[in-house]
């Protein structure tokens, strides 16, 4: 089961990537810098999903481009990831990408321990910056990872 | 945190306890965000208060983990709704039709039970989806093909028991099985066809058992739940060749139906063959399709550059050339300017460096077709003759509506899973952040059931949202069909736990408040 200590770690650690590259989402988030996610999921048609990455990389974490939807490259190596039950995945996407992720790793144990559909101020944000259908935020751990407290 | 119809928070939470006690703490999953992993993100209900909310979710590792989530739901009238492996990406998701549901998660049960090279067969549980059976082969090194859909990542069970389809020899995926265990609501285990006999050497291999066959009840129904599969597979050809027929005219969708029924009799082209508008099975710009082709209002009729049409050929080396000679030279004398394209493969065959276009057909995991589900969408998936005048009639008909609401119409992908009958979808677009638009497409899809029923055109399977609809359409003696259900149900599962709504079929408790 998912330990509060990772779902505060990693919830502040994506609002403050999230803020760190949106100014119109940082008002309302606080956390401190820096990332546990090891594999960060983007979306390299829009700049501030880029930007998320390239921030996420410069703090130590793996990206990898996903569009829409999952190709035969991106649903290999994510497969892999997921099969490893080793690596807590983010993402800064389209909704339908989260989705098709969110579906594949529920398959292989893993469990969702942010999104921002949860928080009601980033929602307000994301619709005052009418990103409400552009991008959402989401991060999945392994059960195993939160059971032990890897994090 | 949304609780089961009926029950007050404390009778849910001793629930949840026995629940926890029947299959871990671990695999039962109440939080929001746990919860979230089981929403339907394609619904035509999306951000409304009417798509339904699941109240937790349960995730059993074996028939005997089953049997307790059973037992608890129906000491405490929960409704259950069941998942595996598969998305239903277009149909519903993992979406429940009853708010309040315990979704069933069958990820766990994930074992391929058995995999026999000699019979082509494997039994395999509902968490197995086809790539990981496709990559147990390979790891076996076995010469057998499977057949799965596109993506790839669907379960095998729970794909066949909504009749999804493949594009290889067994496209039509229902046919290729034989054998299932079911667990009944009351907790019984039953295995249909030769499974009954204990010490059956020929489950995987027979279909039919002794006395009637009943596998049939258990697909897209909620009469039970399926525990185990046979499925057949494919040994490997020795030849296999890709091939593809373009057509240059709207019109030519007519005689490139007509002249491939013949060929589908005649088994020269054995595949689950398709077509398609030859323009990547969507329209660029358009709001979003979702499998068929809805473009925006102004988009002008189609026009060239026509359709092509996806067939395979297997065998031995001869029959595969002489069976793509004759459909080429019977294309050629039908259609002026018909053109082909093929890829041929030989054993021992490297997925590596096969087209994209030729693995769908050879079974191997693609996600060729995923683009189709890059936008929201929703899904009507018609039955009708195998015949070109039907489906240019079939495409009248759905423009016109499609003009009523804004949309048009210009064909969508074809599938011929027999030679009797094929299937088409048409995709009618939705917008997550416009729910009012949504109500409207809801509407516009009724019109199009309704339409199809008159028409003689069934739907093969349809999203949740549209299951009682599409129930009503078949109506002969006065839903006959319908009531036979009911009282199945009824008998099976008194007190309504197992998926109520699942295609139609409420059960009595349910039925009396919706009355």
């Amino acid at each position: 089961m998912i330990n509060r200590r990772l779902f505060l770690k990693t919830s502040s650690a994506t609002l403050a990537s999230i803020a760190s590259i949106n100014p119109a989402l940082a008002k309302g988030c606080t956390g401190k810098r820096g990332t546990v996610i090891d594999l960060v999921l983007y979306d390299d048609r829009v700049d501030a999903s880029s930007r998320f990455a390239t921030d996420a990389k410069s703090n130590g974490s793996a990206i990898l481009s996903i569009q829409d939807d999952l190709t035969e490259a991106s649903f290999g190596q994510l497969q892999k990831v997921l099969t490893e039950q080793e690596a807590v995945i983010g993402g800064y996407t389209t909704p339908h990408a989260a989705s098709y992720v969110l579906g594949l790793a529920r398959d292989y144990q893993y469990q969702q321990v942010h999104f921002t559909d949860l928080e009601p101020e980033l929602r307000q944000l994301l619709d005052d910056a009418g990103q409400k259908d552009a991008l959402t935020a989401w991060v999945l751990a392994p059960m195993q990872s939160a059971d032990s407290g890897r994090v | 945190m949304t609780i089961p119809p009926g029950l007050t928070q404390s009778q849910f939470d001793n629930a949840l306890g026995e629940f926890r006690e029947a299959v871990g703490s671990d695999w039962v999953f109440t939080i929001d965000e746990h919860i979230a992993m089981y929403k339907d993100y394609f619904s035509p209900l999306l951000n409304t208060d009417l798509q339904p909310i699941p109240s937790a979710a349960v995730a059993p590792n074996s028939v005997e983990e089953v049997q307790q989530v059973l037992r608890i739901a129906n000491d405490y009238k929960i409704p259950l709704w069941t998942i595996s492996t598969g998305k239903n990406y277009g149909y519903g998701g993992p979406d429940a039709r009853v708010s309040g549901s315990v979704i069933v998660d069958l990820k766990r049960m994930n074992r391929i039970l058995e995999l026999n090279e000699d019979h082509a067969y494997a039994l395999v549980e509902p968490g197995v989806s086809h790539y990981d059976l496709w990559l147990e082969i390979r790891r076996r090194g076995y010469r057998l093909w499977t057949d799965g859909p596109s993506p790839a990542y669907a379960s095998i069970i729970g794909n066949t028991m909504e009749r999804g389809a493949g594009y290889g020899l067994l496209g039509e995926r229902a046919a290729a099985q034989c054998g299932m265990e079911v667990v009944l609501a009351n907790g019984d285990v039953v295995r249909t066809g030769m499974g009954a006999n204990s010490n059956s050497e020929t489950w995987q291999q027979y279909k039919h058992g002794f006395g009637p066959s009943i596998d049939g009840m258990f697909f897209q129904s909620n009469f039970g739940i399926v525990t185990k599969m046979g499925i057949w597979l494919i040994p490997e050809p020795p030849a296999f060749r890709s091939a593809e027929v373009y057509v240059e005219n709207h019109e030519d969708v007519i005689p490139l139906i007509d002249v491939m029924r013949p060929l589908r009799h005649a088994n020269v082209i054995a595949n689950s063959a398709t077509a398609s508008l030859n323009f990547g099975g969507y329209v660029e710009g358009g709001q979003g399709p979702g499998g068929g082709i809805a473009a925006p209002p102004g988009t002008p009729p189609p026009g060239p550059p026509g359709w092509r049409a996806r067939l395979g050929f297997y065998g031995y080396d001869r029959v595969v050339e002489t069976n793509w000679e004759e459909v080429q030279d019977a294309y050629a004398s039908a259609i002026p300017g018909v053109s082909f394209h093929s890829d041929k493969y030989s054993a021992p065959y490297n997925p590596d460096t096969m087209l994209t276009e030729s693995k769908l057909a050879a079974g191997i995991p693609s996600f060729q077709e995923s683009p189709l589900w890059n936008h929201a969408g929703t899904f009507v998936s018609m039955v009708m003759n195998f015949s070109g005048e039907t489906y240019w009639d079939f495409m009248q008909t759905y423009d016109a509506i499609y003009q009523e609401n804004g949309l048009r119409y210009m064909g969508g992908p074809l599938h011929m899973h027999t030679p009797r009958s094929m299937m088409t979808l048409a995709g009618v677009p939705l917008s997550p952040s416009d729910p009012e638009m949504n109500q409207g497409r809801i509407a516009m899809v009724e019109q199009l059931i309704q339409a199809s029923a008159e028409k003689g055109w069934s739907e093969y399977r349809t999203p949740l949202v549209f299951m009682d609809h599409a129930m009503e359409s078949f109506d002969f003696n006065n839903h006959a069909l319908k009531r036979f259900n009911e009282t199945i149900k009824d008998t099976l599962d008194p007190n309504g736990i197992l998926s109520p709504g699942k295609n139609g079929i409420w059960p009595q408790r349910l039925r009396e408040e919706q009355a």
